[in-house]
């Protein structure tokens, strides 16, 4: 396996390379013969099987939960409603430490209230799953329906309906701040744009749903829950918290995930309920999620209001930006994250990679009845880079200044960083004018007859770029004054070598894709000089890993990355120790590479790392009187306190039928910098994830409610993720600038490719449109995209002379 | 109940089963062939694709007594008995491919299929034959580039991977060349215990 990569080095970016049938990646053998084991794959003796009944309507209270049919069935089924389940956990209460927070309690099963279409309302427990299906249709719910809201206006207006008792007008969350002159520098400045931006509700839609499995030994009276999720430790402490277990009463254990995108990023209440009935009934429970409850119930994402007012100098400076933030929280405050963390981080996020020292925000985030928002890939930053890209082209326009030229005078230059923006985050390193200059040049920007060419009969071409510093890894000084307290900031490593010179890594981190466990076999190989081939990392038990936050929000390069790199240390100063005790020189004249220690001086005094390893377990021969048998060693790693930002510039040219208002990518480059690569091609492959679903929020994708709370997209027929017809090659260029402020220089980008996509192409159809129009509403749809063509032809008609100069011959 | 025989990778299976039970599910919790995955309910993300008498069929939109009498290859049926993979399974790995791996049994099936009719496929066919295959983490480039480098294998040709150590190029080493020979099980020939029973 590989193992040509054995020495350090600081500073590059690792390659690894297979022979001849060989597969790359740790991972892929076992995936690529249909052996891996997902949580649907596994099964347990005496397993029961659960289906949930849930809420046909929005928001109701509920009258009566009818199982007679149900009862009838014969089945030996049971069905578990609040009733039946009180005193078995406690609600979900989501924690945050921040001034303009109301908490409130999700009850797992809904008590006496239900609040969005697809609410657990029961359980049906049953030893066969499709009988556990056949009965949960037999239960009858019979519910006074309330009036019901799903939007943000309707949640905002003073008339409307509460959501939650003790959340006064559906707010979950209300900060402001300023900085600066705000309103000085507005007044001074030359140009003022200003517009409202609207994002659509997502589903992260990982093809692998949600499941759990949970078994308690009444014995020994531990819990073990088997579960796809992408953070097991706040898994295990939200059961515990709810289930009245200490954590070291709970196991979690993580088989393969099919994809997570901050789908399983939160404590659900199915897991709750799952891990509840197995408690009580002393039988191992499984539950696997269909797609339909996965669309309904799983936490949605990124459904923003943001207004958002630019102003600057006659040369285009910026001088002031301003912003007003809702978000549409959902019915329930998810767990751990709450809504707050799609608010606040979109406050935070908004000034991107540009110098900006005036800023006013305010972030809410409301409570509709609709299925509870949560994490998806971006978070809040594709927001509010849409909102943000797309108005400084409106700027741009009115200014009369090329737009990326308008970006070169704003964007943070090399040479004043690290640049702490107003909003507390650092862009640490990198050098942004550049890798604008590299995209723009690679797309061939400005050049009208390539641009004629491309466009073919009733298509208008255009071009369109977004730029964005994507700040990952944030740290526990980061969390705790921007979201919950009930997560860890740091991630940690154990690395192990056993008496026979094999290391074991053991991370917190848990890979959903992201090849952890190549990536970081790679790492402590090459931190310890030993082969690849010697070492294995293992992850997704709370048992055996060290405690830490999981893989959220681009992170692992940095955050458990560090930690494997502090740690590999640490074992590999163990053994230059044992070393230097063998062959009788100090420590600092020895190197350790490929498998052996030896005297950068005395090439002939060298040592294996296997016959090390057998002293420090065997101990027969005498070793230093202060050295403890086995080799082991544990570090965690906090990221820095104000983040660490890694940047791209994406670049796209698009056609657009005028009549059909269909919109065609024809070419898309990404200039990125992540500051060190563990592996470039994960990286690339990340990136090109990224940008497929950041091109299906721009074109396809939207979870939609009727007027009263009826989800419209239950299917995948209906809610249109992309396929390969849809999504183009990419050019990806890196520019690798080491970040100065992390150990190894890793900044992290697993988010970064969703991120640009929506405003590039909003800019691209804008300029193919004469830009005038504004599409700052997603998606892209082709009958909202018709109807800005037709904008543009009314506004050519009227206005004669100045969109005709803008047009394409 | 009803009575089915069915040859799945090789090996006849005869099981009395509920007439609504989909072939997924015979696979999966009949058979214990957990390779093939569910990700929907409405054949849409193709996830759960295999092969029937060589075509490439959801077996979510199948019921298994409609494939009764049929030859069902699944993805623990592709690689050699030796452990051997198939041409397509080195060059997803190759070409890094897959990521969580879930979609990526049924995206190889259906690649699978797609070879048999287009021996040099251009990336237009490509993406058009894979529309019915969804992916949440490759963004289905290297998907692309991966069917190109098996096409090419099978084709007997050395092709540029990013292998650079496979420089003699036809098929890697050990591996049965052609797409037939991958796929043909034929009968009497044993397979026990590859399969996962």
């Amino acid at each position: 396996m590989g193992g040509r990569h054995c020495r350090s080095d600081d500073g590059e970016t690792s390659i690894m390379r297979a022979g001849a049938g060989e597969v790359w990646r740790r991972e892929d053998r076992r995936l690529l013969t249909g052996d891996g084991k997902y949580v649907a794959d596994l099964l347990l003796p005496r397993l029961l099987f659960i289906s949930f009944v849930r809420s046909p309507v929005a928001h109701g209270v509920i009258r009566s939960i009818d199982c007679t049919g149900a009862r009838e069935a014969g089945s030996g089924a049971q069905v578990v409603t609040a009733v039946e389940a009180a005193g078995w956990f406690k609600p979900l209460c989501a924690p945050y430490v921040g001034r303009g927070y109301s908490p409130t309690e999700y009850p797992p099963i809904a008590a006496g209230k239900v609040r969005f279409a697809g609410e657990i309302v029961a359980a049906v427990v049953c030893e066969d799953a499709a009988t556990a299906e056949d009965v949960a249709e037999r239960v009858f719910v019979d519910c006074e329906p309330l009036p019901t809201i799903t939007t943000i206006d309707e949640a905002l207006a003073p008339e409307s309906v509460s959501v939650h008792e003790r959340l006064s007008g559906n707010v979950y969350v209300d900060e402001a701040g300023a900085i600066g002159d705000v309103d000085g520098n507005r007044s001074e400045a030359a140009v003022v744009v200003e517009d409202v931006f609207r994002t659509q509700r997502l589903s992260a839609a990982p093809i692998e749903c949600r499941g759990t499995i949970a078994a308690f030994d009444r014995g020994v009276r531990r819990l073990t829950v088997w579960t796809a999720t992408a953070v097991p430790h706040v898994i295990r402490y939200g059961l515990a918290e709810c289930l009245g277990l200490s954590e070291q009463q709970v196991r979690v254990v993580v088989p393969e995930v099919g994809g997570s995108f901050g789908n399983k990023t939160a404590l659900y209440p199915e897991d709750v309920i799952v891990a509840a009935v197995a408690m009580q009934y002393g039988r191992p429970v499984k539950w696997v999620e269909g797609r339909r409850e996965n669309l309904i119930a799983s936490t949605h994402g990124q459904e923003e209001r943001i207004w958002l007012r630019l102003s600057c100098d006659p040369d285009g400076r910026m001088r002031s930006l301003e912003s007003d933030i809702v978000v549409n929280g959902g019915a329930y405050s998810s767990y751990p994250d709450t809504p707050c963390n799609e608010a606040l981080n979109c406050a935070q996020s908004l000034v991107g990679p540009y110098r900006i020292s005036h800023y006013r925000y305010r972030a809410r985030a409301v409570a509709t009845n609709t299925c509870p928002n949560g994490a998806y890939r971006g978070v809040a930053r594709p927001g509010a880079n849409f909102a943000m890209e797309r108005l400084i082209d409106m700027m741009a326009r009115e200014v009369g200044i090329d737009p990326i030229e308008i970006r070169r005078r704003n964007l943070v230059a090399s040479n004043e960083m690290p640049y702490r923006t107003v909003t507390g985050l650092d862009r640490d390193s990198g050098d942004y004018v550049s890798a604008l200059n590299t995209a723009v040049s690679a797309l061939d920007y400005g050049n009208p007859s390539a641009r004629r060419a491309a466009a073919g009969q009733g298509r208008k071409v255009g071009i369109g770029v977004s730029c964005f510093a994507e700040e990952g890894a944030w740290g526990t000084p980061r969390r705790i004054p921007r979201q919950t307290s009930a997560i860890a900031g740091y991630d940690g490593a154990a690395v192990r070598m056993d008496a026979h010179g094999s290391v074991t890594v053991l991370i917190s981190a848990v890979s959903s894709g992201q090849s952890h466990e190549t990536v970081f076999a790679e790492l402590a190989a090459s931190e310890l000089g030993v082969p690849m081939s010697r070492v294995t990392v293992r992850s997704g038990d709370t048992d055996l890993t060290p405690y830490g936050h999981g893989s959220t929000g681009s992170r692992s390069a940095v955050s458990t990355g560090g930690a494997v790199i502090v740690a590999a240390r640490r074992l590999k100063s163990q053994l230059l120790e044992l070393a230097s005790h063998e062959l009788g020189c100090p420590v600092q004249e020895l190197v350790s590479d490929c498998g052996v220690i030896r005297n950068r001086r005395n090439p002939s005094a060298v040592v294996e790392v296997e016959k090390l390893a057998r002293r420090a377990y065997r101990r027969i021969a005498p070793l230093a009187s202060d050295a403890e048998p086995g080799l082991e060693a544990v570090a965690y790693y906090d990221p820095p306190a104000h983040g660490v930002s890694s940047f791209a510039v994406h670049a796209v040219s698009v056609a657009v039928d005028e009549d059909t208002g269909k919109v065609e990518i024809l070419k898309y480059v990404i200039v990125e910098d992540a500051g060190r690569l563990l592996d470039v091609r994960v990286v690339d492959g990340q990136i090109h994830g990224g940008v497929a679903q950041g091109i299906g929020k721009a074109l396809f994708e939207e979870v939609v409610y009727s007027e009263d709370g009826q989800p419209m997209t239950s299917s995948l027929g209906e809610y249109l993720a992309p396929y390969a017809p849809e999504v183009p090659d990419l050019q990806v260029v890196h520019q690798c600038s080491p970040s100065p402020l992390t150990i190894g220089g890793m900044k992290g980008c697993g988010e970064s490719g969703v991120i640009g996509v929506s405003a590039a192409i909003g800019n691209a159809i804008a300029d193919a449109l004469g830009g005038a129009v504004k599409p700052n509403r997603l998606p892209y749809s082709p009958e909202r995209v018709w109807r800005l063509v037709e904008e543009a032809r009314a506004r050519k008609g009227a206005a004669g002379g100045r969109a005709r100069a803008k047009e394409q011959e | 109940m009803v009575s089915v025989s069915i040859v799945v990778n090789g090996l006849e299976r005869q099981c009395d089963v509920e007439p609504r039970l989909l072939l997924v599910g015979f696979l999966r919790d009949v058979l214990g062939l957990t390779g093939t995955h569910i990700g929907c309910e409405t054949s849409s993300c193709g996830a759960c694709t295999v092969l029937v008498d060589g075509e490439s069929v959801k077996a979510c939109t199948v019921l298994t007594v409609q494939a009764d009498g049929s030859e069902v290859t699944t993805i623990e049926g592709l690689a050699q008995p030796d452990g051997s993979l198939h041409e397509i399974q080195q060059a997803f790995g190759a070409e890094h491919a897959l990521q969580c791996g879930f979609c990526t049994p049924g995206m190889i099936m259906a690649v699978a299929s797609l070879l048999k009719s287009q021996r040099e496929p251009t990336d237009r066919q490509i993406r058009d034959a894979l529309e019915g295959n969804l992916c949440r983490c490759t963004g289905y480039q290297n998907i692309v580039k991966a069917v190109h480098s098996a096409a090419c294998m099978l084709r007997g040709q050395s092709y540029g991977l990013q292998t650079a150590g496979n420089a003699a190029g036809a098929g890697g080493a050990g591996v049965a060349s052609g797409l037939e020979a991958g796929l043909r099980m034929t009968a009497g020939f044993s397979t026990e215990g590859q399969d996962g029973t």
